[in-house]
């Protein structure tokens, strides 16, 4: 049958063995080498990277330019998990779910296991969404077709349910969470009529207010949220990432077992990320949670996660990977991208001279190029996690320096990654203000992935929900697809209420052998958490104000989802303040939070270093803004060795020597990425 | 001073005046050496960014000099932030090139707050292209014509992506110059995206660039039944099949007020992605720049590589670019009156 050969023959066109094969698969070891490093390095985000590629592709035949696309896009799933487990800094956008169990595993010591269970679930969910790819294609016409925008926005209330699940307990600031997620997905342009939302032109002043119009970039949050809360950890900690060292059950093999052991979780979860992959404008970002809630909802003693659970890893490793291989589904059948690494993929397809649609499944015209893709995606993976398993345990070694050696490069890829999403300054300011936030809401236990949920989901609920409103009327609230979902979140919320109250009737087993880490909470004093809820509650005083006065007056239907969404979240946020102040009042003045055990001495050192940290972070931005990233990097970093980090000059030149020659020699001179010259230099030029 | 300091002292005192005497260095001497920087103000990967960087190697060998042309993306509120760049920031020394819509010119025009620069101050280069807008509906209604669709009177869904698009501004316009009952369904995500749509019945057609529409939607055009798209307006004459005989919107637009209102905002068509440069750059660089653009788009090599793209190529040069944009500015108050609805802010 011509399927079977256009399958056979699209594996025989990438490997060497033909002379054309042999330049596509060439082509795909230099895609796999470029997007090894794009997903390692957040600096290097695989949309810019691609495209800095396209050019190259112009004098290839189609098999070798997406051999050496696609060979770069499907790695950086998989090697953006190590960044992410490592330093907690998110090597992409789709792997900032590893972080969550993934780095206080790297921390109890189990950065290996970590790492091993990563790569082979990457794999595992690599070549499970090749194989949807293969076989979804001539059934994706339908598939779609059959998804329309009212049941699109059904299926995004549907995964703003699975909040719940991320909440780790309090239910209640899980949801607030969420809700200040979706609020902020609000801020910018309108989808509809383009008014602008929350954008502070009054205090900002017009110019600088444009750049809120796009509203906020979900890299910069997730970096802030997640990797700033880190570093502050580590250097508080004053040690190396590992606090603790463990033999073998550490290390990478034992992660390899874990994916075997986990077999059906990982199936699982490869199946919803490439599901979540195939509906279109949807892809890794969203598949990463949707699979670590998952996870944790079919796992046993729930509180394991966010603490180092291994299944928290094998969930999103796999679902990150199958939903490239979803997105390419979409990609291919539609020429719809669910994402700015698949678009580029597309103007790849038109560059080619290819019109995806039916053309892609046709055996006369393009099939066998469609399977070269499935191919590609799964020999791709197999040699990136091949290679990578030969230095892993080495890569874990890292995590065995002491943090003063790292901060400064760590503090260097926050601001890259920050930078390179847009290429614009505002963005690393947004990594400050959520890094800040990021690291309040650890101190007083609140859930961060529920805001990140909420920031994804929040756009595609509104643009759905206007499009289903002004195409149907309110009829669309009675089509059966609409009736089929909304039955199954009503089931899903009744099955999460079930489990909490399940959980609060039974006694937290405390399992022998997990050793929680001791909490030094710097903001002990029982008085801030109230306070943190209070801000809470202004902000969305404020967000109300903002909406009736401001947006209201301008365009009616741009008010309508601030305030159906205010309304409730105000309600939480006092909610939650009642409650925090109830806790307070009942525990006596002076006696320390639950689970704070350091001693007060302990505690002054910690809040000295806390203090230090935030300044240095501060500093190596306010030296970035002023000088510009090239004189920055070295004189930031050798200050920080020499005087934080106490280090011997040699040591401190050399190293700052060295994140200098990487910063420079790759992102400046081999990639020419637009860093603006320093604020200060700009001035001083304006009167030399 | 001391004797032995003397001779090196006036050896560098007299380098300094030699080198601070200006030498008769031609503007063509200029670009030799330097790099240009285009800056492109949407998001790599389209449309526009294809035609920046294809431009972008080709253009280099037609300036004298020979200068290596580096592409980067400012991207922001749809490109505004690299226009008001290009306007404030950038140095107008001639090595600076702004990429960005042309829709701001209109913009300015009917009094937008958000436009804070005089778009008749920038240098303008030239433009890749032009666009030709049109409008399709899909066979499912039952309606094959402009005519079939005035004389059905009935509401027709189009699809847009959000506001400031030919899809969201060419429906309205034509209810209010046509009397057609078109309802815009905006915040869909992509060209793609609608083009699904259509195919659930969720919406009946769209307006957008025919350029796109020939090339995206080429299985559409083809299909037989419920599925195919039928066009039936186009702003200018094209050569294609299922083109050639539409009816052009000015022919069908009868009110003199109602046609200059369309004209004006149809200037914004006739030249896409244009080429900037910062108020100020000196006259002859950007001469030279408007040479080596101009040469480029005759190209043999350019021409092959955006036809190899399916890149749309009409040179339009910066004269004419000047016309059209002193034209929209100097919009009939009629005009700025009917076109108002395109506005979504306070005005100035």
């Amino acid at each position: 049958m011509e399927y079977i050969d256009a399958f056979y023959g699209g594996l025989i066109k990438i490997l060497p063995f033909t002379s054309q094969g042999q330049q596509a698969f060439f082509f795909m070891l230099v895609g796999i080498f470029i997007g090894f490093w794009v997903g390692i390095l957040p600096g290097l985000g695989g949309a810019a990277t691609l495209a800095l590629m396209l050019p190259f592709i112009y004098k290839m035949d189609p098999t070798s330019a997406f051999a050496f696309l696609l060979g770069s896009n499907s790695v950086t799933a998989t090697t953006g998990d190590i960044t992410s487990i490592l330093f907690g800094v998110p090597g992409e956008g789709t792997t900032a779910s590893t972080i969550v169990d993934g780095h206080p595993m790297a921390k109890k010591g189990e950065a290996g296991r970590a790492l091993g269970a990563a790569l082979m679930s990457s794999l595992v969910g690599a070549i499970f969404g090749a194989f949807v790819l293969a076989l979804a294609i001539p059934i994706a016409s339908p598939l779609v077709l059959s998804i329309g925008s009212p049941e699109f926005f059904m299926l995004a209330l549907l995964g703003i349910t699975f909040v719940g699940s991320l909440s780790g307990g309090n239910i209640v600031k899980g949801l607030m969470a969420g809700g200040l997620g979706l609020m902020i997905s609000t801020i910018g342009l309108d989808p509809i009529r383009g008014v602008p939302r929350f954008t502070f032109e009054g205090i900002l002043g017009q110019g600088p207010s444009i750049f809120l119009w796009d509203g906020i970039d979900l890299v910069a949050v997730t970096i802030g949220l997640f990797a700033i809360p880190e570093i502050i950890d580590l250097a508080v900690k004053g040690t190396s990432i590992a606090r603790e060292k463990v033999g073998k059950l550490g290390g990478v093999m034992e992660g390899v077992k874990d994916t075997f052991r986990h077999w059906w979780l990982v199936l699982k979860c490869s199946a919803l990320g490439a599901y979540v992959g195939i509906l279109p404008g949807v892809g890794g970002g969203t598949a990463q949670w949707v699979a670590y809630a998952y996870a944790v909802q079919s796992s046993p003693n729930r509180e394991r996660f966010g603490k180092g659970a291994v299944e928290g890893v094998l969930g999103p490793g796999a679902a990150n990977n199958s939903a490239r291989g979803g997105d390419l589904v979409t990609t291919v059948a539609f020429g719809i991208p669910s994402s700015v690494s698949t678009a580029i993929l597309f103007g790849a397809f038109l560059i080619q001279g290819i019109v995806p649609g039916p053309d892609m499944l046709n055996p006369a015209k393009h099939l066998t190029l469609t399977f070269s893709f499935v191919w590609i995606i799964i020999v791709a993976n197999i040699i990136t996690v091949a290679v990578c398993f030969l230095f892993l345990n080495q890569l874990a070694k890292i995590t065995n320096i002491r943090g003063s050696l790292l901060i400064p490069f760590l503090l260097l890829l926050i601001y890259l990654g920050g930078f390179t999403a847009k290429n614009a300054l505002g963005d690393m300011i947004m990594v400050l203000i959520f890094g800040a936030l990021g690291w309040l809401m650890v101190q007083f236990d609140w859930q961060r992935p529920p805001l990140l949920v909420g920031l994804v989901l929040g756009t595609i609920t509104e643009r759905n929900f206007w499009i289903s409103t002004r195409a149907y009327g309110a009829g669309w609230l009675l089509h059966p697809g609409v009736l089929i979902i909304a039955a199954l979140i009503i089931v899903a919320i009744v099955y999460s209420v079930r489990q909490l109250l399940r959980e609060k009737n039974q006694q937290p087993a405390t399992v022998p052998g997990l050793a929680t880490e001791p909490q030094i909470t710097m903001l002990s004093s029982p008085v801030y958490r109230p306070l943190f809820a209070l801000f809470f509650v202004a902000l969305f005083v404020y967000v109300l104000r903002e909406t009736f006065y401001e947006i209201r007056p301008m365009e009616e239907r741009a008010a309508l989802f601030p305030t159906v969404l205010g309304i409730p979240c105000l309600a939480l946020a006092l909610f939650v303040f009642g409650q925090e102040l109830f806790n307070t009042l009942r525990s006596a003045p002076g006696r320390p939070n639950p689970g704070e055990t350091a001693s007060s001495p302990e505690r002054t050192v910690a809040r000295r270093r806390v203090v230090s940290i935030a300044a240095w972070t501060l500093g190596f931005f306010l030296a970035i803004w002023l000088l510009g990233f090239v004189v920055a990097v070295p004189l930031a970093s050798f200050l920080y060795f020499r005087f934080a980090g106490g280090e011997k000059w040699s040591i401190s030149i050399l190293l700052s020597v060295m994140a200098w020659v990487v910063f420079y020699g790759l992102f400046d001179y081999l990639l020419h990425l637009p860093f603006p010259e320093g604020a200060l230099l700009v001035w001083l030029n304006l009167f030399g | 001073m001391k004797a032995k300091l003397w001779l090196p002292v006036a050896a560098v005192v007299g380098f300094a005046f030699t080198v601070s005497v200006p030498t008769q260095s031609s503007a063509d001497d200029f670009y030799k050496g330097k790099t240009i920087r285009f800056v492109v103000g949407l998001a790599p990967g389209g449309g526009f960014d294809l035609a920046a960087r294809t431009m972008a190697r080709h253009m280099g060998k037609h300036i004298p000099g020979n200068p290596t042309i580096v592409v980067e993306n400012m991207t922001g509120a749809g490109s505004l932030i690299a226009a008001n760049y290009t306007y404030y920031s950038a140095k107008p020394d001639g090595l600076f090139v702004g990429i960005w819509i042309s829709g701001f010119v209109l913009r300015q025009a009917l009094g937008d707050k958000a436009i804070r620069f005089d778009t008749r101050n920038f240098g303008w280069i030239g433009a890749p292209t032009k666009a030709t807008p049109s409008c399709s509906i899909m066979a499912h209604t039952g309606l094959k014509s402009l005519k079939d669709i005035l004389a059905a009177n009935r509401e027709l869904k189009m699809g847009s992506i959000g506001p400031g698009t030919t899809y969201d501004d060419l429906p309205q316009l034509l209810n209010l110059t046509l009397g057609t009952r078109f309802k815009v369904i905006s915040g869909y995500e992509g060209t793609s995206t609608i083009l699904v749509a259509m195919r659930r019945k969720e919406v009946d057609g769209a307006c957008w660039g025919w350029e796109s529409v020939r090339a995206t939607a080429r299985p559409m055009l083809d299909a037989q039944g419920d599925d195919k798209l039928i066009p039936f307006l186009i702003h200018r004459r094209e050569p294609d099949l299922e083109v050639k005989d539409l009816p052009l919107v000015t022919d069908v637009i009868k009110s003199a007020d109602h046609l200059s209102a369309y004209k004006t905002w149809g200037g914004t068509q006739e030249f896409q992605r244009p080429f900037t440069v910062p108020p100020g750059t000196p006259k002859e660089r950007l001469e030279l720049l408007r040479k080596g653009f101009a040469a480029a788009m005759k190209d043999p090599e350019f021409i092959a590589e955006a036809e190899k793209s399916k890149l749309e190529t009409t040179y339009v040069s910066g004269e004419e670019i000047e016309k059209y944009v002193g034209d929209i500015i100097a919009i009939t108050p009629k005009a700025k009156e009917l076109l108002s609805f395109l506005m979504t802010q306070p005005k100035k």
